[in-house]
């Protein structure tokens, strides 16, 4: 089971950038986006990042990501479109009403959830999570702590996801019925499931504190990491054509 | 190597003594196997000898464990694991990285290894164990016998004198704990003093040199496999299969036949009741 956030192994030109340009860039253009008010650049932001996402080899669960938005966006969409009352009525039949204003900043709100989300993403898949909590702990000086409790966290997503499904199967073959058709009921049935996860993942906690304490992990020093990485003028280039796409969301 | 003289340990909260009255010397370069029941507190004594008792887990602690002439109440968790290297019961937390190289890379960096040692080291550690393609997989993606390896491969790469590992084969397939003991054995060769604790009685019976068995927190039998198998009839009755080679060459002496050896394997019990019939 993998989340959004796993590494894709790769040779291409972003693999090889430095994890905190990546970093940079990401949330340039991701800002970039939120602040944008022009439908055309951030539609053509969204096919950059694609091509992006092409050449790296990490195109298909970026565009399994945008497809999953998308159903997510079409709510919004769905709900701007009816609350926004400005602007030329379109369509019109009593109180309800679809303006092209609406129409428009239905449409522009869909594009910058997919083009917000989509940087991040593409910096994660091409960046291995370790690289790039040392490279914070080393330059930036976060502190080892958080960087561990981070990558940790995010590591253990399907682990937990596993521990979940394996509780649920425990429960289903003692006849609960997780298969029922109310939601409602659905629901109530999640409920006991989070007493035995808790309890297991709270003794996980103390058997990965062991097996980290057993392997020096309070002797580690901000300058431990064995693997270095250098700035060069790739991540120079990236960084200012990222700033620069930032500059033009905003003008336009 | 490792001393522990008339330890008893009863943890915090906890009603029963885990461990009475435990007495176990290892000499540096020995290959112990240590067996018992669920419960019979293995587990306990292992977290005693590598420090986590009293330094994690607290409790009231009776006796001494001393390790390389140290007391381990004395000693830093941190000086100790350096010298004992632990590969844990549950190999899922023992990960803390999600690609192998970086596993490996975790305690050397923490350790302060100088850097110009880690390449080597690391790709001894995963030859010694027979990995060196594994390195840059993603842990998520290896089979259960892999993770082993490489959770011993991260152990190993710090150099320990000693290599402490709980049920090393506990969820794995007989021909993956072969390869695991093959492993254990190679690095025994080396001068690694090895302390296994294992529930298959046939595997420690071939691979270790002396077994001590464990019952109700006490070592109840210790001493070289043949010993401890001459008295299999006390294992039976804690509750520890023993190997059917055992109860033949048992008989065998009962009826006056052969020269009342025990022997620890199928292949020995061949070759000796061969010889016994010719």
């Amino acid at each position: 089971m993998d989340s959004v956030f796993s590494y894709i192994p790769g040779e291409s030109f972003l693999h090889r950038m430095h994890p905190l340009t990546k970093l940079v860039a990401a949330f340039a253009v991701c800002v970039g986006a939120a602040v944008c008010g022009n439908h055309a650049y951030v539609l053509a932001l969204i096919v950059a990042q694609l091509i992006v996402a092409a050449i790296c080899g990490c195109f298909k669960p970026c565009a399994k990501l945008v497809t999953a938005l998308g159903s997510l966006a079409l709510i919004v969409l769905v709900l701007q479109v009816l609350c926004v009352r400005t602007g030329t009525p379109l369509v019109q039949a009593g109180w309800f009403m679809i303006t092209d204003e609406g129409l428009l900043s239905g449409v522009l709100v869909v594009l910058k959830v997919v083009c917000m989300v989509l940087p991040l993403s593409i910096a994660f898949m091409t960046t291995q999570i370790n690289d790039l909590t040392n490279e914070l702990v080393g330059k930036w000086h976060l502190p080892y702590k958080y960087a561990f409790t981070v990558t940790t966290a995010i590591r253990f997503i399907p682990v937990f996801m596993d521990e979940m499904s394996a509780i649920m199967e425990a429960q289903k073959a003692r006849g609960v019925r997780f298969d029922t058709g109310n939601v409602v009921k659905r629901i109530a049935l999640m409920v006991p499931l989070c007493v035995p996860l808790l309890i297991s993942s709270v003794k996980r906690t103390d058997a990965i504190a062991v097996a980290a304490e057993l392997r020096g992990f309070n002797l580690r020093t901000r300058t431990s990491a064995w693997k270095k990485h250098a700035f060069a003028l790739a991540d120079f280039i990236m960084i200012v054509a990222c700033f620069a796409l930032f500059v033009v969301a905003i003008i336009l | 190597m490792i001393k522990v003289n008339n330890l008893s340990f009863t943890y915090e909260h906890g009603s029963a003594p885990a461990l009475k009255d435990v007495t176990l010397h290892v000499k540096k370069g020995d290959f112990l196997g240590i067996i018992g029941e669920s419960g019979a507190g293995k587990t306990t004594l292992t977290s005693a000898i590598n420090g986590l008792i009293p330094h994690h887990y607290h409790g009231d602690y009776f006796g001494s464990v001393e390790v390389d002439g140290v007391d381990t109440f004395d000693a830093q968790l941190s000086d100790l694991s350096l010298v004992i290297g632990t590969v844990s019961q549950d190999i899922d937390s023992q990960m803390v990285a999600a690609v192998v190289e970086d596993e490996l890379l975790f305690g050397l960096e923490n350790f302060g290894v100088p850097h110009d040692q880690i390449e080597g080291r690391m790709l001894q550690a995963l030859e010694a164990v027979g990995i060196p393609d594994l390195r840059n997989r993603r842990i998520a993606t290896l089979s259960g016998g892999q993770k082993q390896k490489v959770a011993i491969a991260a152990i190993l790469a710090l150099r320990p004198d000693v290599i402490l590992l709980d049920e090393p084969t506990g969820e794995l397939d007989p021909v993956s704990s072969r390869q695991i003991f093959d492993v254990l054995r190679e690095l025994n060769q080396h001068g690694v003093t090895v302390v296994v604790v294992e529930q298959k009685v046939m595997l420690l019976c071939e691979y270790a040199a002396r077994i001590a068995v464990m019952d109700k927190g006490r070592i109840v039998l210790e001493g070289t496999v043949a010993d401890v198998l001459r008295r299999y009839k006390d294992m039976e009755r804690i509750g520890i299969n023993c190997p059917r080679v055992a109860t033949l060459c048992d008989r065998m002496t009962e009826r006056g036949v052969g020269d009342g050896r025990v022997v620890a394997t199928v292949a020995d019990a061949c070759s000796y009741v061969k010889e016994v019939l010719s």
